[in-house]
């Protein structure tokens, strides 16, 4: 399928009205810009899915964003009230840092830190998890195995006051009600404590009479920061398995093929006919993504979220763009309460995309995405903390 | 330490514009857009949908210097279009592609999750003719729905 298109938009493909944009001007439809997704496996863990019709740049725009822009929980702070074991306290924190929590719904369901009130993370931007763990030296064994489960959640201070059906309703802002009703409840908790046949993540070992007490604070962050936020641990991204384009030269001492093993997704293209000439017009057009979550987060919504943080910024340059030359001045006021980013008025005529909220909203595209939402806006902000 | 501060390679200071656009002032129609906190994930899929803007005559970008997080967008148009316009269609452009794309993996998504599936998908697969978006844009002439196979077929359609 790379680069081999016959013709103009043929057959089922759309006839996407192309209305409404700036300038008045039509983008003609071509090979990359009428986008197909094939999702060929998805469950909690991993996705595969085939993406064609776009530019080689946007398949990469949307692997980069899936990787580092999609926000999770990690431990960042850890404070060590005891560590008698030989593992130094750096390398634990380190150790910690790394541990996949469970981040559902952390886009809606808790502040950045810096976008907070509080001075050093509250209820609505930290999870606070404590380990505190020693070892007589029982049944004659040597050492213990100190693992993420042993991690447990604490209350993290200035959380919403008790529910009091007598007393009147707790003074709390909508910014607090909104994260209290999207705060998943399993939010923080190490990944696979409590399921058999999860192995747990080993933190330490720790030998008789030894001890460790510390407390750890999770924030909110993206994979930008640190790589412990990313919450895919991988995604893998191909395009023209049989190397037609000649994006790259495989060198090989006797025999390209074997040197060269296909990868699985190559039964999904042609193969090269060696008397073909090289078409030196043929683009990539069909590439083949697989993602594999590191489970804080499923991965349905890491795509989800990732293809919202690109309309999001788009948006943004939109917004800017308009601010800048001073045009349609009354359409960028269009409010702010999350719900119109952008409006062309013609925009949500465009059948196929249903999606009269505007994609200011990423929300508005469909509902059933648990974590659609606003990630960080970046106005209003107090000084960054951290 | 004198490492920046991480957080500023995303986040735009309280006083700091998103986008500046600079006129070139001896070529028409000419600018350089300079978009802060915005690296390659951006940068490059804006350039793309711009080359395929028939006003568009250049459109480029840079990171001009890897320690700090902007990057530039050089785009000059034809007399039919100017540069703020032709960015403006673009990201225009990549919205509904991106909200095309969200629909249809959320439609499938569901699909998958409800145990059926994904619609049409994989239907020629047992037939040696993979055509996975059923548009005959994969192999010549070769269009195979789902039902067909499963009629004639032994093996489970959806087993992937």
């Amino acid at each position: 399928m790379n680069g081999y298109y016959n013709g103009p938009s043929t057959s089922s493909a759309p006839a996407q009205p192309v209305g409404g944009l700036p300038g008045g001007i039509d983008v003609p439809l071509g090979q990359t810009n009428q986008p197909r997704l094939l999702v060929r496996n998805l469950n909690n863990t991993e996705t595969n899915f085939h993406l064609s019709g776009v530019e080689l740049a946007y398949a990469n725009s949307l692997r980069r964003v899936m990787m580092a822009d999609v926000p999770t929980i990690a431990i960042d702070q850890v404070l060590f009230l005891q560590n008698t074991t030989p593992i130094p306290d750096e390398m634990l924190a380190h150790r910690l840092g790394l541990v996949p929590l469970i981040s559902k719904g952390v886009a809606k369901g808790l502040r950045y830190t810096r976008d907070c009130e509080c001075d050093e993370g509250c209820y609505y931007c930290m999870v606070t998890l404590k380990l505190k763990v020693s070892f007589r030296g029982a049944d004659g064994e040597k050492f213990m195995r100190v693992t993420s489960d042993m991690l447990e959640i604490s209350p993290s201070p200035g959380g919403p006051p008790p529910p009091n059906p007598y007393g009147p309703p707790p003074d709390l802002t909508d910014d607090d009600r909104q994260i209290i009703n999207n705060r998943d409840s399993e939010l923080g908790v190490p990944v696979g404590k409590g399921q058999p046949g999860v192995p747990p993540i080993l933190l330490a070992k720790m030998g008789q009479g030894q001890e460790i007490d510390l407390v750890c604070k999770a924030y909110k962050g993206i994979a930008k920061h640190h790589a412990k936020w990313s919450p895919l641990s991988t995604v893998a991204f191909e395009y023209d398995l049989y190397n037609k384009l000649r994006h790259t030269t495989h060198w090989f001492e006797t025999d390209e093929r074997a040197e060269w093993p296909l990868s699985s997704n190559a039964v999904f293209e042609t193969p090269p006919d060696p008397s073909e000439p090289f078409d030196y017009n043929a683009v990539p057009s069909t590439f083949y993504y697989t993602a594999e979550s590191v489970n804080s987060i499923p991965v349905r919504s890491v795509v989800e979220q990732g293809l919202d943080l690109l309309i999001e910024n788009l948006a943004g340059v939109i917004l800017a763009v308009q601010k800048e030359t001073g045009v349609d001045e009354d359409e960028e006021d269009g409010g702010e309460n999350g719900d119109v980013g952008v409006v062309e008025p013609d925009f949500s005529g465009v059948d196929g995309y249903g999606a009269p909220g505007g994609y200011g909203a990423p929300g508005g595209v469909g509902s059933f995405g648990a974590n659609g939402g606003q990630w960080g806006a970046g106005n209003g902000m107090s000084p960054l903390r951290r | 330490m004198n490492q920046p501060n991480r957080i500023d390679s995303w986040l735009l200071q309280d006083d700091e514009k998103p986008l500046t656009i600079t006129e070139d002032p001896k070529i028409p129609n000419a600018a350089t857009v300079l978009l802060r906190k915005q690296d390659h994930t951006l940068g490059n899929m804006i350039r793309a949908q711009l080359l395929l803007d028939p006003t568009v005559l250049f459109a480029g970008y840079k990171v001009p210097h890897p320690l700090e997080n902007d990057i530039i967008i050089k785009i000059q148009t034809d007399e039919r279009s100017n540069p703020a316009d032709a960015l403006k269609r673009a990201c225009h452009l990549l919205i509904r592609q991106t909200v095309h794309i969200k629909q249809q993996f959320m439609d499938q998504a569901k699909n998958i999750e409800m145990g059926m599936g994904p619609d049409q998908a994989l239907a020629g697969v047992n037939n040696g003719n993979y055509d996975p978006y059923s548009d005959g844009l994969g192999r010549e002439g070769n269009t195979i729905v789902g039902g067909q196979v499963r009629d004639n077929n032994q093996t489970d359609v959806y087993d992937f």
